[in-house]
């Protein structure tokens, strides 16, 4: 029997001891929630992360703000594949069950981060001044570029600035958040901008070989977002013509400081160039983009169409090793708006025919990467959020508002475009009326940057010579004798919000138009 | 001088007992009084014996008073003491099998089963005989009531889901706790099922709370074979089986391919006119031309000359067959081509039919299993030891599973006081899963097979030809080029010493390493990823893995009679359970060469190679105890309860209590039952109550939250990965049940019927939060999940004579899950993932399906077919349908004649001349409008079924005439509806260049207009729908009976098998899996209720043989 006493007074010991230290077990490769926030190297490694999950939403670019704007095909392209993004986006047939993208596309995830880094951030006391309110300048300055996004894709949003998730037990009631007006939704969005703009000072600086987020980039948004608020009504927010010139002043602060590339195809090819002004960063080995989905797949292309001289292409002209679909492509009018002397044509598309040498399709090829070292394609494309052209044409897009002359800035951009054939007197711009003005604004846009995320909000944004936006004009519509929306579809400039989301957030309301 | 004496003495009574040798005859009657042949005769404590002759008879040389021991598989042994008689009848009771039957409990618990108060069945290891496994968990199917098992994957080693009573988790899964020999495993992979003794399976909590915090779905206990004392033998078991494809898919062939493909173009591309006459559809016929499957732009020739063909391996143009027949291209009709007449243009067509599952399928695949063990013990000793080795050969191209294993148990009583067990086994498995460039097993079997059948099949210089690219072509093209290496290794070490303090008390001290390691590779060669495209990546990759998991425990038993009417028997222990995984691996590309995969060779560039490396551990402190109290062979009591404190959880919410109580009342053993013993032989009644926990679907660390990592600009940057979630609890069920095992006419039939109701509190669900707050969801503590049911288990001793026995053996369990609470959500009851639909009845919008309380799970929801519409008469005339579609359908809202005349012609036709809306027409499918309101939409779609079976069991029969024995084995399924996905993907043509299906060819044309489908067209989720949507058409009821098992085992006599000292020698023949009755026709499994296709379980034929001495 005293075995017994002997062996259960050892258990007992052991469970005594073990028991609480045992069990606490922590990450042994990866920061549990418990250590982080405590190294500047964390912190700006967050920021890194940021910009990581920023990259990781660049098809934002073309689905939100190109893909409807009528410079893209829809349902089959010339290569008889299905294209994405047909309906509801590209042929704009929006409906409450047809939304197109769903949960805000995502953005509330990205801005959940930004929240986090810019609650801890200013939590934290391990980090000098200037570290510190240049990443603020950073967080602020991403956090207003993505509520921007949501603002011009469904006006008033939910304006969430602080992670709840993360404050204690969680229900989903303590989380439904209404949508903000358009108002409030502008002014918290200008505010970030200010709160940008004073903590980035006089800091100009650019991290990551033009890969961060930067004091001018956040000039940038803010010339975007008063240049939008100048000539967009939203919801409750009248546009206010006076706002043009503050985008003008902040374009000015910008003015001068890059300088377009001298060959528009260095602007895609060289990273971080004089003319990017804030680029999100693709590698090869770390992150590529979609650009294969708008080329062609050699079995459906390769000895089935013909060249501009009617020549049977049967060879991989642009090398894609197999890498390519066409899941998206552009309209045959807009490449047949371009200038055969404007280097920016065949920079951007390869043109196929027919047999009978009738226009067929178009592959893109402006950022279609590179070939790697071992012969793969990669698409390693920077998708670039601002770059010098901008500056110049939202100049002249300000300077045809207050009636002066845009040739300058069109004319800046058309000479770098014709490069050697440039003849000022043949091919260059001269000022004309406001209406004039602003679609050789627009046209000139549409040839610059094509695939930059642009062409939807352009025409949103942009007045014809009546005031109206050019939403409503089909001089501007490609390969369509009908406007990008009639009048009677005008609420369908703002999205739809998906059932799901609405579901799951019963103070949300849908955007007129799209009740039943 | 004692000494001497005694010795003395002793020496005399061994000679005087040498000396009064004596010889007896005796005969063995069953109690029919039929002989019985081949009974074992041993004198008992020796090794002296002989076995029974045709007539029954036996002769033998005994000590007198000396006693016998006589066994006969099948019947109680019996001992009868030889005394004076020189000669002896001896009867044999047959076995009254269920009764005698012991039940393993957990931590060396046994019982009998008479005196069980739990739900707890046996496998036996008869289930494993006749069949080959590479998995044990296959012989499962049907043996257990209530344990649902579903093979839906023919891949050999696939391990199939197990499910005990309708599974906790909201979705209808949940596994349950797998321990051999008391160490926990993952699964039931890569044990040999030779190696098991039994398999126990415990369904009630009263049973499993010794199990506590991870025993809420059950537990599988499993028992692996050791060494009895008396027995001594060797045993050779050989299989060699042969496995055939199956294939639910009757693909047409090249010229009838070509005639429906050309066809279903010109079907969309000519759906209606427009007001100049010209055609409107929802493409055009321009690819009739090309160089596509269906297309006659195809070239031979490479030069004008016509004397060089083109290599379909470098030229896309020369891959597929079809051409316009020109006289040039005669010389092929003697190679095997054709012609035909285009459907279409009317032109001659010159092609080549090609099978590409005759490349692609290794049918009849090769089964071999081979096993020996060795086997033998006296009183102080025993071991087993067994070697096996089964390899397994798939249907796909290079796809095998191959175990090798060997285990070792022995036992030895060291001191009076202490008896040692050692366990050692260990199973190297080595397989290939299918063709990487196809590996996903629908894809294989369903949309690779699909591939055009107008493939050119070789170029001219008789290479095969990949066709369209490596994912969707002939994989024997490149399957040589990819290496895969997969490896596991995993070792068992166990030791047990038991301490005997005295006999009623007794400690057993275990200790019990499992250590697994993995060790992978895979290696890329140049591979051709289509025509003229060679993939020179060279990809190569190693992983090493191993993990450990440690077990310690110390049970303490006690076991004492009081007053002859108390029984008690009690356990109490501690264990420790740690588990410790590592693992990295290694990736590169671009080496120079590819004749090796050696990582070193790969590119050193940046960002050319990954490395990883990861740990994970967890541990779990528990103590647990049991007692069972048996009052006068009546009343049985049994309590059990643990503590679990396990290193997922944090904090307080880390410890969790689970008892169980469990009672038993023998009612047969009343007298007041003693008239009807004739009739009710035996009579139980238990209940049982208990409480486990569950907390398997949380990672290691999970709730701690993490903050991964990422790279950018090449830099690393960090992100919240998980939001740390330190509230969350175990989850806890809550098991009532409530049984009777009651046996008849001398145990004739054995029955027990139990009902359970599990009610599973805190159950894991997601909180759907608002998109707004950056996350889709959170998981938390606030569902609840009920599962009820009735198993009932029957056996039948139908004959049992001189040359016959026959037995059945049933089995039959429903169950039905039910949501009791969600988290709240601010809707109509916390509903999540729910549609709506119209009420047949209001006509009204409700929701239907997802999760919702009250409610069943898995409701299938889908468009009622009602047939083709022949003509335009039956086409209400204002019909629009505006349903959405599947399958990246754009949704075009379809007309009726009335409603598609006003419509305007702006609103039919887009600007680039396609359809924009299309009219319903004849050969369209008749939807059932619900509500009446003439519009078809999303709303329109009625309750077709369920997912999950609620009825489930199986049937085992054993028919035996003398030598002859004939095994069946059946299990079923009913009770649910099986959704084919796959059937519509492909005759809705919604790839848009692969083959359909014979089916396809009834299909509606003007000429066929009483056709089972609708018309046949290109790409129809573009289009009308027909198929490309939800529907009853392509929904079957699931109901099935798995022929899982017939055998025909034939015994050589023994009397011919003495001289040769063997004990046993049996062949038989298999067929397992022979296929299901069921009205779900059209999928590759009806086990699988949510079907898109996949890797059919194979037909096999298995020839056995089975031989000990």
């Amino acid at each position: 029997m005293k075995c017994i006493k002997y062996i259960v007074s050892f258990f007992t010991l052991l469970l005594a001891t073990s028991c609480g230290s045992l069990l606490d077990l922590s990450p042994e490769d990866y920061y549990g929630s418990g250590n982080f926030w405590n190294t500047e190297a964390q912190v700006k490694g967050f920021m890194l992360g940021l910009h990581n999950q920023y990259r990781g939403s660049y098809s934002m670019y073309y689905v939100m703000g190109e893909a409807r704007g009528g410079t893209s095909r829809n349902g089959t392209s010339s290569q008889n594949t299905s294209l994405d993004y047909s309906s509801p986006i590209k042929d704009n047939t929006f409906t409450k069950d047809r939304t197109g993208i769903s949960s805000w596309n995502g953005l509330y995830s990205n801005l959940l981060q930004v929240n986090l880094f810019i609650q801890k951030v200013n939590e934290v006391n391990f980090l000098d001044a200037a570290t510190k309110s240049y990443l603020l300048g950073q967080a602020h300055g991403l956090r207003a570029n993505y509520y921007f996004m949501l603002y011009k894709t469904y006006g008033g949003v939910p304006i969430v600035e602080r992670v709840k998730v993360l404050d204690g037990q969680i229900t989903a009631e303590s989380l439904y958040q209404a949508r903000a007006t358009a108002q409030e939704t502008m002014d918290f969005i200008k505010k970030d901008l200010k709160i940008s703009e004073e903590s980035f000072g006089s800091n100009v600086t650019i991290n990551g070989n033009k890969s961060q987020w930067s004091k001018y980039a956040t000039l940038m948004l803010k010339a975007e977002v008063y240049l939008w608020t100048a000539k967009v009504s939203t919801g409750n927010l009248q546009a206010n013509p006076s706002d043009a010139l503050i985008a003008k002043d902040a374009l000015n602060e910008v003015y001068g400081k890059f300088e377009l590339m001298k060959s528009f195809t260095d602007v895609f090819s060289e990273k971080g160039n004089k003319e990017v002004i804030f680029a999100l960063r693709f590698m090869d080995g770390e992150a590529t983009n979609f650009a294969s989905s708008f080329t062609y797949s050699n079995n459906v292309f390769l000895g089935q169409v013909y060249g501009r001289k009617g020549n049977l292409i049967d060879t991989d002209t642009l090398q894609l090793k197999n890498s390519g679909i066409m899941r998206n492509e552009y309209k045959w009018g807009l490449f047949a708006s371009m200038d055969a002397k404007d280097v920016r044509r065949d920079a951007t598309f390869l043109d196929y025919y027919d047999q009978e040498g009738e226009p067929k399709g178009l592959a893109f090829k402006k950022c279609i990467g590179i070939i790697n070292q071992e012969g793969n394609r990669v698409y390693q494309n920077d998708v670039i959020v601002y770059r010098y052209a901008d500056v110049l044409l939202m100049l002249a897009e300000i300077e045809n508002m207050t009636g002066g002359d845009v040739s300058p800035y069109i004319n800046q951009i058309r000479e770098r475009a014709y490069a050697a054939n440039w003849d000022a007197n043949q091919f260059g711009y001269k000022n004309g009326s406001k209406d004039e003005n602003e679609l050789a604004i627009l046209f000139e846009r549409d040839k610059e940057f094509v695939w930059e995320g642009k062409r939807w909000f352009d025409v949103v944004r942009m007045k014809n010579g009546a005031g109206e936006s050019l939403v409503f004009d089909a001089r501007v519509n490609y390969d369509d004798p009908n406007p990008i929306l009639t009048k009677d579809q005008a609420y369908m400039i703002l999205w739809p919000i998906d059932i799901n989301t609405l579901n799951n957030d019963p103070e949300l309301k849908n955007n007129p138009g799209y009740d039943n | 001088m004692k000494k001497q004496l005694l010795i003395f003495l002793l020496m005399l009574t061994s000679l005087a007992m040498y000396a009064q040798n004596k010889q007896i005859k005796g005969v063995v009657y069953d109690t029919q009084n039929e002989p019985i042949i081949g009974a074992s005769v041993v004198e008992d404590g020796t090794t002296n014996g002989t076995v029974t002759d045709l007539d029954g008879n036996f002769q033998l040389s005994v000590k007198p008073n000396s006693k016998l021991k006589v066994t006969y598989v099948g019947y109680v042994p019996a001992i009868v003491n030889v005394g004076n008689n020189m000669s002896l009848t001896i009867v044999l009771k047959e076995d009254s099998e269920q009764l005698e039957e012991v039940v393993v409990t957990g931590y060396g618990g046994k019982q009998l089963r008479t005196k069980t108060t739990n739900s707890i069945a046996k496998v036996k290891e008869e289930v494993f005989a006749n069949g080959v496994f590479s998995n044990p968990a296959q012989a499962l199917s049907g043996a257990v009531a209530g344990l649902r098992v579903v093979q839906s994957s023919g891949n050999p080693g696939a391990a199939p889901s197990i499910v005990l009573r309708g599974g906790t988790n909201l979705n209808g899964t949940g596994s349950p706790l797998i321990l051999v020999d008391g160490q926990f495993r993952e699964s039931l992979s890569d044990i040999n099922p030779e190696d098991i003794e039994s398999m126990e399976v415990m369904k009630d909590a009263g049973a499993t709370a010794i199990y506590g915090a991870r025993a809420n779905n059950g537990v599988i206990l499993i028992t692996t074979k050791r060494g009895k004392a008396g027995i001594s033998e060797i045993n050779v078991k050989a299989k060699v089986g042969l496995n055939y494809l199956t294939n639910p898919y009757d693909f047409m062939d090249g010229r009838d391919y070509l005639y429906w493909m050309r066809k279903a173009y010109q079907n969309s591309a000519q759906m209606f006119k427009k007001g100049d006459g010209s055609w409107v559809g929802i493409t055009n016929l321009n690819s009739l031309d090309g160089a596509t499957p269906y297309g006659t732009g195809n070239l031979y020739w490479a030069d004008a000359n016509k004397t060089i063909p083109l290599d379909g391996n470098k030229d896309n143009r020369a891959v597929w067959s079809p051409m316009n027949y020109t006289p040039d291209l005669a010389f092929l009709l003697n190679q095997g081509w054709e012609t035909m007449i285009d459907p279409v243009y009317g032109k001659e067509i010159i092609f080549r039919n090609w099978d590409m599952g005759k490349n692609n399928i290794n049918s009849p695949a090769l089964t071999q299993d081979y096993n020996i063990s060795f086997t033998g013990g006296s009183e102080k000793g025993s071991y087993y030891a067994g070697l096996g080795y089964n390899h397994t050969e798939g249907l796909p191209l290079d796809n095998y599973y191959q175990r090798i294993s060997f285990t070792i148990n022995a036992d030895y009583k060291i001191r009076e006081w202490l008896t040692s067990y050692s366990n050692f086994s260990f199973a190297d498995a080595k397989w290939r899963g299918l063709p990487p460039t196809s590996a996903d097993e629908a894809n294989y079997f369903s949309r690779m097979l699909s591939a055009p059948p107008t493939l050119r099949g070789h170029n001219a210089n008789g290479e095969l030809l990949l066709g369209v690219n490596s994912g969707d072509g002939n994989q024997a093209v490149n399957i040589k080029n990819f290496i895969r290496k997969n490896n596991t290794d995993k070792f068992t070490l166990g030791q047990s010493f038991r301490i005997e303090f005295m006999k009623s008390l007794s400690l057993k001290v275990s200790g019990s390493w499992y250590y697994d390691e993995g060790y992978y590779e895979s290696f890329n060669k140049d591979y051709l990823s289509s025509p003229g495209n060679v993939n020179v990546s060279r990809n190569s990759s190693a992983e090493f893995q191993r993990s450990l998991n440690q077990t310690y425990n110390a049970v303490l038993n006690y076991d004492q009679t009081f007053n002859k009417n108390h029984q008690i028997s009690a356990l109490a222990g501690i264990e420790y359970y740690d588990k410790y995984i590592s693992g990295f691996n290694a990736s590169g590309s671009g080496a120079p060469t590819d004749d090796f995969g050696d990582l070193g060779l790969t590119s050193k560039d940046k960002d050319k190679r990954n490395i990883d490396s990861w740990h994970q551990r967890e541990r779990i402190f528990s103590g647990f105890a049991r007692v069972n109290y048996d009052f006068m062979n009546k009343y049985l009591l049994s309590a059990v309860v643990r503590e679990d404190g396990y290193s997922r959880l944090l904090g307080s919410n880390r410890w969790g209590v689970f008892p169980g109580i469990s009672a038993g009342w023998l009612i047969g053993n009343e007298s007041f039952m003693s008239g009807t013993k004739d009739i009710i032989s035996f009579a139980k009644l238990r209940t049982s109550f208990g409480l486990n926990g569950n907390v398997s679907d949380i990672g290691p660390y999970e709730l701690q939250g993490s903050y991964g990592t990422n790279r950018y600009n090449g830099d690393i940057g960090y992100l919240l990965n998980n939001i740390p979630n330190p509230f969350l609890r175990w989850e806890k069920s809550h098991t009532f049940e409530v049984g009777a095992d009651i046996s008849f006419l001398e145990n004739k039939i054995n029955a027990n019927f139990t009902y359970y109701d599990r009610l599973t509190k805190g159950k894991y669900a997601n909180i759907q939060l608002p998109a707004s707050s950056g996350l889709s969801s959170i998981r938390s503590n606030n569902g609840e999940i009920q599962n009820r049911g009735i198993e009932v288990e029957l056996g039948f001793k139908v004959l049992s004579t001189k040359d016959w026995s026959w037995n059945i053996n049933a089995n039959v369990a429903y169950n039905k899950n039910i949501i009791k609470k969600l988290p709240k959500n601010g809707l109509e009851r916390n509903r999540q993932n729910a549609f709506q639909v119209y009420n047949p009845k209001t006509k009204e919008l409700m929701w239907v399906g997802g999760y919702q309380e009250g409610q069943e799970p898995g409701q299938i929801y889908g468009f009622k077919y009602e047939g083709v519409y022949k003509s335009y008469d039956e086409i209400p005339g204002g019909l629009v349908d505006k349903t959405s579609g599947n399958n990246g359908s754009n949704g075009l809202v379809l007309y009726g004649p009335d409603a598609w005349a006003k419509l305007p012609e702006g609103q039919k036709v887009k600007s680039n001349g396609m359809a924009a809306a299309l009219p319903i027409q004849p050969g369209d499918a008749k939807w059932k409008d619900v509500n009446g309101d003439g519009v078809i939409d999303n709303y329109d779609m009625v309750k077709i079924g369920n997912s999950t079976p609620r009825w489930t069991g199986g049937i085992t029969s054993m028919l035996k005439w003398k030598d002859l024995t004939f095994n069946a084995r059946f299990d079923y399924g009913l009770g649910f509806t099986v959704v084919d996905w796959r059937t519509p993907w492909i005759m809705g043509n919604m790839q848009g260049t692969f083959n359909s299906l014979v089916d396809s060819k009834d299909t509606w044309t003007p000429e066929n207009p009483n056709a089972k489908y609708p018309t046949y067209v290109w790409a129809d989720q573009l289009g009308k729908r027909n198929y490309a949507r939800q529907s009853s058409k392509f929904m079957y009821n699931g109901n099935y009976l798995a022929i899982r098992e017939l055998t025909l085992t034939y015994s050589l006599p023994s009397f011919l098998l003495r001289h040769a000292k063997i004990n046993r020698l049996e062949l038989s023949v298999t067929g397992q899996n022979l296929g299901y009755i069921t009205a779900a026709k059209g999928v590759f499994s009806p086990e699988k209720s949510d079907n898109n296709g996949g890797y059919p379980l194979p037909k096999s034929v298995i020839f056995g043989l089975n031989l000990s001495f």
